[in-house]
């Protein structure tokens, strides 16, 4: 089995290096940026693996193979961008991280799953720190890759329900919290808000006329009493 | 003839063992002696050799006992332009109150009264950062310079005697007196609130906000960028 490996980000990278290990695989390349997919003639591989890549497969690229990608939430929900983000926001602690295969919609604004397919999933914990999440979907995506490798080709493709609720993609102002904003929140909602935008991404900040105080680290305790 | 000074340093904190450790080998003295516990303090208490010309105490949190204090010269170094923010809690104190430029200051322990000792010298502590290592080291920085002149100086330097009814005094804060009900959130101001997350950051009892229901959240780590023009 031949695959073709998309991956820039370090912790991609650690999957690469986990999954290129998966003794089906006879041949492979890993490109870590589109420059140098271009080059790669796609004819000569069985499949396109995507860990954590940004941009969009076109379709010069899906109608000549197969390409599989993870996403860390139940789909069709979240499908738009950001779905860490707003699955933590939303207040969703239990989620699936599932591996959907990638097709081309130029009219389409969600983010990579333009169809509905999905063949592997695994559960995934949404509670705790960034660092804490990151850690744990750097590890389901080693064991999807690995479950999808080891299946292939009597791969089990099964369609997820579509849905009409759009959340669509957060952008940098959503970072900001106002005081007034702030006192319309629990501490809860502070804390699912804050950790969400924990490192590696930029952080939620809280903003008046003096300056914004960026919120880097919280910790949050229930009330025993 | 005797031409060293021979000096106990007491420290416990990492802060103060840095500052030991880059001016214990200070030419015009011999380090005789470091006290890393109150346990080792305790135990050694009553057996100072009768050669110490000095016991230094740096950032100790334990009341000398005038039987040391009357037989030795016994120093402290306080981070606060004494006699301001004498008592406990200095750096949070005036942190808090909006403080951003203070003093280290080195005084004799008195017997009687906390931090109303005289005053030997004083040098600048700047009080930014976005956390408290930030201000120790600050700290560290200000107090290795300040005793290197100290030592370099000693014995032909006099200190001079502080008037406390100058001052102002404060009590060691507890840890409940980090908590900001987010209620009353609308009444402070953004400054004011990086202030008490950034002098409340580790080792200390962070910051937190609680909630109605009585749930806490705890502020670990803040960066602010000011809008204003310095």
């Amino acid at each position: 089995m031949k695959i073709v490996f998309l991956a820039y980000r370090d912790w991609a990278l650690d999957v690469y290096k986990s999954v290129k290990k998966n003794p089906k695989i006879t041949g492979l390349v890993l490109c870590t940026h589109s420059k140098q997919l271009r080059d790669v003639d796609l004819t000569a591989y069985d499949l396109i693996i995507s860990i954590g890549w940004s941009d969009e497969l076109g379709e010069d690229v899906t109608s000549q193979i197969e390409a599989i990608g993870v996403h860390c939430a139940e789909l069709d929900r979240y499908s738009y961008g950001t779905p860490i983000q707003l699955q933590i926001i939303d207040g969703i602690t239990r989620t699936k991280h599932r591996i959907f295969s990638f097709t081309h919609d130029p009219d389409s604004k969600r983010a990579h799953t333009h169809n509905r397919l999905y063949s592997h999933e695994v559960d995934l914990d949404l509670s705790g720190n960034m660092t804490d999440i990151l850690y744990q979907m750097k590890a389901t995506s080693i064991v999807l890759f690995n479950r999808y490798i080891d299946d292939f080709p009597n791969i089990n493709w099964q369609e997820w329900p579509e849905e009409k609720v759009v959340r669509h993609k957060r952008v940098p102002i959503d970072s900001c919290l106002t005081k007034d904003i702030i006192l319309k929140m629990n501490t809860k909602e502070l804390y699912n808000f804050f950790r969400s935008l924990e490192e590696p991404y930029p952080n939620g900040y809280i903003k008046d006329e003096y300056g914004k105080l960026y919120i880097k680290k919280v910790e949050y305790r229930v009330n025993e009493d | 003839m005797k031409t060293k000074t021979n000096v106990i340093f007491c420290g416990y904190r990492e802060w103060a063992l840095k500052i030991i450790e880059q001016v214990s080998d200070h030419s015009n003295i011999n380090s005789i002696g470091v006290i890393k516990t109150i346990d080792e303090y305790r135990e050694k208490e009553s057996n100072f050799s009768e050669d110490t010309d000095i016991i230094l105490f740096l950032g100790w949190s334990w009341i000398i006992p005038p039987k040391v204090t009357s037989k030795f010269l016994c120093l402290g170094v306080h981070p606060s332009d004494l006699p301001q923010y004498r008592g406990g809690s200095p750096i949070q104190n005036q942190i808090i109150n909006g403080l951003t430029e203070s003093k280290v200051t080195l005084m004799t322990l008195s017997e009687n009264k906390l931090d109303a000792g005289d005053i030997w010298l004083k040098n600048k502590l700047s009080l930014k950062g976005d956390n408290i290592d930030k201000i120790f080291n600050h700290i560290i920085e200000s107090s290795v310079s300040l005793l290197n002149y100290f030592f370099s100086q000693f014995p032909n330097i006099e200190p001079i005697k502080q008037d406390i009814s100058k001052g102002t005094y404060f009590k060691r804060r507890q840890p409940k007196d980090s908590c900001i009900f987010l209620d009353d959130f609308k009444k402070i101001s953004l400054v004011e609130f990086y202030n008490q997350v950034r002098c409340l950051t580790y080792p200390y009892p962070n910051l937190y906000l609680e909630d109605k229901a009585g749930n806490k959240l705890y502020i670990k780590e803040v960066e602010f960028i000011s809008s204003q023009k310095e």
